[in-house]
C-alpha cells in the first residue's frame, strides 16, 4: 500500500512542479511573457535525462576514450543547445555551445583528449545540473559558470575571446550550492517521467480491483442481508473508498493542461501572419484546464488547422479593416473552458467571417449538395467539413498543408469531439469545439430496461422526470414537458420488440442531441455510475443503438448506449408521426 | 499409421443434438463454462448476446441455433471461445467430446444432406461409429449474415 503510494505520489511529481510554477508566476508574472513555462519543464525534464547519459558516457570516456562515446556526447550538447534555444534559455544554449566547441576539436583531432578535459565535461554536468534545478524555480536565472570555464581554459592556455568569458556580477560558488539546496529542498523529489502505456497498465489493474470490490460488495449485501458484520462493512466501505482514490490519482496522471498546445498554436498564428503581413493579437484563455494526454495529442493537428484557416481566410488585410472600421490588428481568442464532463475549446477571430453564399456556390460547384434548399446557416457552415470541399488553401497551400476541413471533422470524430460554427459576416468567426475530457471513463445512469441493465451517458440527459403512464397514453409518440411538446419513444421499443412497460409511474429522461430535445423512457432507474469504457469488438456495430461496452458494478457486463443514434433515428420518424395524427 | 500429424492437424470434435462436428483445434483460444449472456439488442437470432471474459467483453452465438438443431440436451452446455478476424467471439455447443487428429486429404467430401452454407461445411470424415461435420468456425461464427441457414445451398 505503502509502495504504490510512494510510487504514485511520485509520478505526480509534474503536476506539483506546475503548481509551485503556477503560485511563483502569481508573484513574477512577466517571465510567463518571454518564456513557456510548459516547455521550459518538458525541456527540464528531457535534459535531466540527458544529463543522466551525459554522465555515464564521461565515465565510459574515463575508461578509455572512444569515437563512439564522443560522438554520443557531441549528440547530447547539441541537443541540449537546440531545445534550450528553442523554448528561449539562450544562456544555457551559450555555455553548452563552448562546451559543444571543445568536443568538436576533440572529434576532429584537434586537440588531444586528456583528464583536463574529463574533468571539464563532468564539471560541465554539475554546473548544468545545478542550473536545471534553479531553472525549475526560477526561469530566468543565469549560472555563474564562468569562473569554471576560465579556470578550464586558462590551464589549456586556448586563446578564447575574452569577452565571452568576462564575468556577469559574480555570484559565488558557495551561493549557487545554496540556492541549489533550498530548492531541492521544496522540490524533494526527483521528476520521473513515466511513458503512458505504464500507467494504461496501472489504470487497468486498477478498473479491475474496483471491479472485484463491487462484486464482493454487492455479493456480501446478499450473503448477510441485515446481520451485518460491522467490522466487515467499515473495512469494505473504507477499501471502497481508497480503491476510488487511487482510481482519480491514478487518472490523473494521464490528464495534462490545455496549455501545453497553446505556444504552439500562438506560433503558428505568429509565423503566418508574418508570412502574410498581418497584424494578430493572440489572446490565450483557461490554459489550466485539463484534458487526456491522448486526446491533447490528437488536438493538435485540427486546433493549428483552424487557427492558421482564421489568419489565412478569416482576418482581413490591414486596408480592408480599415474600410471597416475595425481595429488595425486582428484578434484570435482561444479558450478553453471545463463544460460538464468535457472541455470547449473555442477560437474566436474578429475577421470578415464566413461567406454563406460562397460556399454554397462552391458545394454545388462540387456537387455536394445539389440546391441550397431549407438549409440553415449552420448547416451551411458544415459543408465546409465534407470531404471534397475545398478552399483556397489548395491554392495557397497555406491554411493547413493542403489538408481539408473534412480533416479536421474525423480526427474530431476519433476523439468523440464535436464541432460548432457560429459565423457573422463582417464580424468574424467562432469555432466552438466540443472534446470528452477523457475517453476511458464517463459518468453515466444505469437503467432497467425489460429486466436488462443498460448504461447511459450522463452528459447527453438534460432531465429526469417521473410520469404517470396514462399521463403518456393521451398522446401516443409525444411527451409534453412543461408545455414543450417532445417526441417520446420507450427504450423498450428500441432494444426489444416487447411492449411498454407495466409500471404505472415511468421514469423520462430528457436529452438533447444536436439542438434536438427527446423524451426517452425506461423502466426504472438503478443509479449512477463511473463506467470504465471498454471497447468492443466490431461485431457490435451491427446494433446502431450501442456505443460501448462496460463492466457493471455486478460484474457483467453492460451496453452503453447511443443516444445521439437513437435521437437520430427517432426525432424525425417520431415529428412526422405526432403530425399526421394530429 | 503412417502419417505425420501435425498441430494444425489436430481436431476438436463437439457435439451438438445428436452431431458430432469438429474444428480446426488452432481456431479455438480456450473452452469455458457455460455463463447465460447479457442480451444484446438488435443483433441476429443466432447470437446470443455477450459474456464478460476477465474484463473482456465478448460477443457469444449460439452454435444450435446456427444449425438450427431442436434436439433437446439436458446437460450443462459449454462455450468455445474462437479467435476470429472480426474479435473474439464464443460459441455455444452441448458437449465437448476429444482432440483428434486426421490430415486434410483424410476429409471426404460426401453427399450428406446438411443443412448448412456450403461455405462453412468442409466435409465430413469417420471417426469410430461417428460421421463427423467438419465446420470452418471461424467465419462460421463471425458471419452475423445470415439469420438462419441457407436451405437453398443444401447439396
Amino acid at each position: 500500500m505503502l509502495g504504490l503510494e510512494n510510487f504514485l505520489s511520485a509520478i505526480n511529481q509534474p503536476k506539483y512542479l506546475l503548481h509551485i510554477f503556477d503560485k511563483y508566476l502569481s508573484f513574477n508574472k512577466d517571465y510567463m511573457s518571454e518564456l513557456d513555462l510548459e516547455l521550459v519543464t518538458s525541456f527540464l525534464d528531457e535534459a535531466t535525462d540527458l544529463l543522466t547519459e551525459w554522465e555515464r558516457l564521461c565515465l565510459l570516456l574515463e575508461k578509455a576514450p572512444d569515437a563512439q562515446a564522443l560522438n554520443a556526447l557531441f549528440r547530447i550538447a547539441h541537443n541540449i543547445k537546440g531545445s534550450s534555444r528553442a523554448v528561449g534559455l539562450n544562456e544555457v544554449g551559450e555555455f553548452i555551445h563552448l562546451i559543444e566547441d571543445v568536443i568538436v576539436s576533440l572529434k576532429d583531432n584537434k586537440s588531444e583528449f586528456n583528464a583536463r578535459k574529463l574533468k571539464m565535461f563532468l564539471g560541465a554536468h554539475l554546473i548544468l545540473s545545478d542550473w536545471f534545478m534553479v531553472l525549475r524555480m526560477e526561469t530566468s536565472y543565469v549560472h555563474p559558470y564562468k569562473d569554471f570555464l576560465k579556470e578550464f581554459f586558462n590551464e589549456e592556455k586556448v586563446f578564447i575571446d575574452e569577452q565571452a568569458v568576462e564575468l556577469h556580477e559574480d555570484e559565488k560558488s558557495e551561493e549557487v550550492s545554496q540556492k541549489v539546496q533550498s530548492i531541492k529542498n521544496v522540490l524533494k523529489d526527483e521528476v520521473l517521467r513515466v511513458s503512458t502505456k505504464k500507467i494504461d497498465g496501472l489504470l487497468n489493474l486498477i478498473g479491475e480491483l474496483s471491479i472485484q470490490q463491487s462484486i464482493l460488495e454487492n455479493s456480501m449485501e446478499s450473503l448477510m442481508g441485515k446481520n451485518q458484520d460491522s467490522l466487515v462493512i467499515s473495512s469494505l466501505n473504507l477499501g471502497r473508498k481508497i480503491t476510488k482514490e487511487i482510481y482519480s490519482t491514478a487518472f490523473g496522471l494521464r490528464m495534462t493542461p490545455v496549455g501545453g498546445i497553446y505556444q504552439r498554436l500562438e506560433r503558428a498564428i505568429k509565423d503566418l501572419s508574418r508570412d502574410l503581413g498581418k497584424n494578430i493579437e493572440v489572446e490565450l484563455n483557461g490554459s489550466e484546464v485539463e484534458i487526456d494526454k491522448t486526446i491533447l495529442d490528437k488536438l493538435i493537428d485540427p486546433l493549428t488547422h483552424i487557427v492558421r484557416n482564421s489568419v489565412d481566410h478569416g482576418i482581413e488585410q490591414q486596408e480592408e479593416r480599415k474600410i471597416a472600421a475595425k481595429p488595425p490588428a486582428g484578434k484570435i481568442t482561444i479558450t478553453s473552458l471545463k463544460e460538464g464532463d468535457g472541455v470547449e475549446i473555442h477560437i474566436k477571430d474578429d475577421g470578415k467571417g464566413l461567406n454563406q453564399k460562397r460556399i454554397l456556390e462552391k458545394a454545388i460547384e462540387k456537387g455536394l449538395i445539389k440546391n441550397a434548399e431549407g438549409l440553415t446557416k449552420e448547416e451551411i457552415f458544415g459543408l465546409i467539413f465534407l470531404p471534397g470541399f475545398s478552399t483556397a488553401e489548395r491554392v495557397t497551400n497555406v491554411s493547413g498543408r493542403g489538408v481539408g476541413m473534412d480533416v479536421v471533422m474525423k480526427t474530431l470524430e476519433e476523439i468523440n469531439g464535436k464541432i460548432f460554427i457560429a459565423s457573422d459576416e463582417g464580424k468574424g468567426t467562432k469555432f466552438k469545439i466540443v472534446i470528452p475530457t477523457s475517453l476511458s471513463i464517463v459518468d453515466s445512469l444505469i437503467v432497467s430496461v425489460a429486466h436488462e441493465h443498460y448504461v447511459l451517458p450522463i452528459n447527453v440527459l438534460q432531465e429526469v422526470v417521473d410520469v404517470r403512464l396514462i399521463d403518456l397514453k393521451k398522446h401516443d409518440s409525444v411527451y409534453v414537458h412543461r408545455g414543450e411538446v417532445l417526441p417520446f419513444i420507450h427504450l423498450r421499443e428500441v432494444l426489444c420488440e416487447e411492449k411498454r412497460s407495466e409500471n404505472v409511474i415511468i421514469p423520462i429522461l430528457v436529452t438533447k442531441v444536436h439542438g434536438n430535445r427527446m423524451a426517452i423512457g425506461v423502466d426504472k432507474i438503478i443509479g449512477q455510475h463511473q463506467s470504465v469504457v471498454r471497447t468492443l469488438s466490431t461485431y457490435f456495430e451491427r446494433s446502431f443503438a450501442i456505443s460501448g461496452g462496460t463492466i457493471l458494478p455486478s460484474g457483467e457486463p453492460g451496453l452503453i448506449l447511443n443516444i445521439p443514434a437513437i435521437v437520430e433515428k427517432y426525432f424525425n420518424f417520431l415529428m412526422k408521426k405526432n403530425e399526421a395524427s394530429a | 499409421m503412417s502419417e505425420v500429424y501435425e498441430e494444425k492437424d489436430k481436431y476438436l470434435v463437439y457435439r451438438i443434438g445428436d452431431e458430432f462436428y469438429a474444428s480446426r483445434l488452432l481456431d479455438f483460444v480456450e473452452v469455458i463454462e457455460y455463463t447465460k449472456p447479457k442480451i444484446v439488442p438488435n443483433m441476429s437470432p443466432s447470437f446470443s448476446g455477450m459474456i464478460n471474459l476477465r474484463g473482456l467483453i465478448i460477443g457469444v452465438v449460439d452454435l444450435r441455433k446456427k444449425l438450427d438443431i431442436t434436439e433437446d440436451f439436458s446437460g450443462k452446455p459449454s462455450m468455445l471461445i474462437c479467435d476470429t478476424e472480426v474479435g473474439p467471439i464464443g460459441a455455444i455447443i452441448d458437449k465437448v467430446e476429444y482432440v483428434v487428429p486426421f490430415l486434410q486429404s483424410e476429409i471426404q467430401d460426401l453427399k450428406v444432406e446438411r443443412k448448412m452454407d456450403k461455405a462453412y461445411l468442409k466435409g465430413f470424415f469417420q471417426h469410430q461409429e461417428n460421421l463427423i461435420t467438419v465446420i470452418e468456425i471461424k467465419s462460421f461464427v463471425s458471419n452475423f449474415d445470415e439469420n438462419t441457414h441457407s436451405q437453398e445451398n443444401v447439396a
